[in-house]
């Protein structure tokens, strides 16, 4: 039976060779998001606070724990990010180095590729009327603003977070170590959008997401409410009712989800099923098990295709969690049957799917578990994007430019 | 970690190809006609007009491509994926033609190279957009103009010469009136 460490001894060429198909760029990609990156001493000092944007601003960790400024993310040669986070040496992460005045990624006394620092927006560094960070409230991708306008999530209350999660303890360090708020104001985030926007060129999509929040007169009712409130201070700064946006949130209900279509000026819904299996699920995300449940999660997603359009909106796994131990799969081939299963049956009803790569993380209860092959994430992208082209899914709010997170939404560039 | 390590044909490498001055010349004239043609993976051309094309100091050429769901920006990200060539060709008013063979290397989405261009291109358009700017590493050039490539041709190739070119014109016209 091949195991997910079974395949470890794979290199980066070898999948290339093996995939002629995708993208080299694309596959190196993923395997730093599944490795980490180390940055050394001279890659720091190349670091320019007032030129490139630093760690800091995200709703999650980094895969070392620490929270001083380092580069936030990474740009590629082809425009797509590299979101990754800086990682223990001995968890043998890519290293970003200066070679030839440049910075690389670097591996096996090898230069693999050239990378940039993510530029730093105009709006960093100004400050609200109450002095809080713009960058705090409304933070940048390359192209997209990223806005957590509420950083708790109640799910962790009765301890019953998702067990690959850390916001909840991220929360708590980013808002003692920086002064981070965890509940930013409506009128506070349509602002921080109209001094960001000042920027040309810069920016093509706004995120919103968040912890979920079960309160309200129906369950959940609080957290649309706050999310309405929110979008419609974005939306006061655009001439068009409907603009550029995503919100990825909890699975809501049809009453919900019509008020946001209707209210606001979103223009995508995302509800993260994080993993594509009903019994892996109850497990994995046990506060969504209980206040929704897999099979309520997926049946709503299908129903916000019919208020929202058919590639306007997706849901996104924690790909490689499914491999997670005790309970998860032992053998990839299985992991992958299963998801791509699970992954059809959303497309069909008009839901298209993405990956996240798994990175265990201190602070989340799988910590010091071991991602998925490379292999294996490559199949995943694969899989993914032909279901896309297949069901005719062109989820571009969720792409290269507004997010960057997919490597397989990044194959969209060739759909 | 060794540095020395780096092999030869390192992704680092960008050695500029020395670029015939009237090439230059051309390149930079806004009366020149420019053009690109690319390719999709089933081997699908693609040629558009391409007025915008510029040299970089390191001797790339710059190429904007205004709208990310067309046929020129989809074969243009697989070009440089799969480090396939496009063909740029550029003609002059006097009957100059180069053509020009080069690899995209590099595709701006944001930062300070492509806000420059996103301001140029509104700044002439108006209310248009900007996809990326693409830097094209020029690997072979080729004078293109039919009397240059006449030379080479019948240098190269003599059989390919109509005889009636080789003639030798003894007499002149004048001669034979008398």
């Amino acid at each position: 039976m091949e195991t997910a460490r079974a395949v470890e001894h794979i290199t980066l060429a070898d999948v290339v060779a093996k995939y002629p198909d995708v993208p080299r760029l694309v596959i190196v990609k993923a395997d730093v998001q599944r490795r980490g990156v180390h940055y050394t001493e001279r890659a720091l000092a190349r670091l320019d606070l007032a030129r490139h944007q630093t760690t800091g601003t995200h709703i999650f960790g980094a895969r070392d724990g620490q929270i001083a400024p380092r580069p936030e993310s990474l740009l590629l040669r082809d425009g797509t990010s590299i979101i990754t986070t800086p990682t223990p040496l001995e968890q043998n992460p890519y290293l970003v180095d200066i070679v030839d005045g440049k910075i690389v990624l670097f591996d096996n006394d090898e230069v693999i590729e050239e990378v940039e620092y993510w530029p730093r927006p105009l709006y960093y560094g100004k400050t609200t009327a109450d002095g809080t960070d713009l960058r705090f409230i409304v933070s940048a991708r390359p192209m997209r603003l990223s806005i957590f306008p509420y950083r708790y999530c109640h799910f962790w209350n009765e301890d019953q977070g998702c067990l690959f999660c850390d916001i909840v303890p991220q929360l708590r360090k980013a808002h003692t170590v920086l002064g981070v708020p965890t509940r930013a104001k409506p009128e506070q985030i349509g602002a921080a959008v109209r001094e960001a926007l000042r920027e040309p060129g810069r920016f093509t999509g706004i995120c919103l997401t968040g912890g979920s929040v079960l309160g309200g007169p129906e369950l959940f009712d609080e957290e649309v409410d706050y999310y309405i409130r929110v979008l419609q201070a974005i939306g006061a700064n655009f001439r068009e009712r409907k603009f550029q946006s995503q919100l990825i949130a909890t699975a809501f209900n049809e009453r919900q989800l019509e008020r946001l279509w209707r209210e606001t000026g979103l223009m995508s819904y995302t509800a993260d099923v994080e993993v594509l299996d009903e019994q892996l699920f109850n497990w994995i995300c046990p506060g969504k098990a209980r206040w929704v449940g897999y099979t309520e999660w997926k049946r709503r997603l299908i129903q916000a295709v019919q208020i929202f359009g058919r590639g306007r909106v997706d849901t996104c796994i924690v790909a490689g969690v499914e491999l997670a131990r005790p309970y998860g799969f032992t053998n990839e081939d299985a992991a992958y049957v299963r998801t791509m299963e699970q992954a059809e049956e959303l497309a069909v009803g008009g839901v298209g799917t993405v990956l996240v790569v798994w990175c265990p993380r201190p602070g989340t209860a799988l910590v010091g578990q071991h991602n998925a092959s490379l292999d294996y994430y490559v199949r995943l992208m694969q899989g993914f994007h032909r279901l896309r082209q297949r069901y005719d899914l062109h989820i571009e709010f969720d792409d290269f430019r507004n997010c960057g997170n997919h490597p397989d939404s990044d194959l969209i560039r060739m759909q | 970690m060794t540095i020395s390590a780096v092999s030869p044909d390192s992704r680092l490498e960008r050695v500029p190809i020395a670029l015939d001055p009237r090439l230059v010349k051309l390149i930079g004239d806004k009366n020149s006609l420019k053009a690109i043609a690319t390719s999709d993976g089933a081997g699908v051309p693609h040629v558009a007009f391409d007025p915008w094309i510029e040299l970089t100091g390191n001797s790339e050429l710059v190429h904007l491509e205004f709208h990310l769901d067309s046929t020129s920006s989809r074969n243009m990200i697989q070009s440089l994926w799969f480090d396939h060539s496009v063909s740029i060709a550029i003609g002059g008013l006097q009957g100059q033609a180069w053509r020009l063979t080069g690899i995209p290397v590099k595709a701006h989405v944001c930062g300070q190279t492509f806000q420059h261009y996103y301001a140029k291109v509104r700044d002439k358009l108006g209310d248009v957009d900007l996809a990326a700017v693409y830097l094209i590493r020029i690997v072979n050039v080729q004078d293109e103009s039919v009397v240059q490539r006449q030379r080479q041709e019948d240098a190269a190739h003599p059989f390919y010469r109509h005889l009636d070119r080789l003639v030798v014109q003894k007499v002149s016209r004048s001669s034979l009136q008398e």
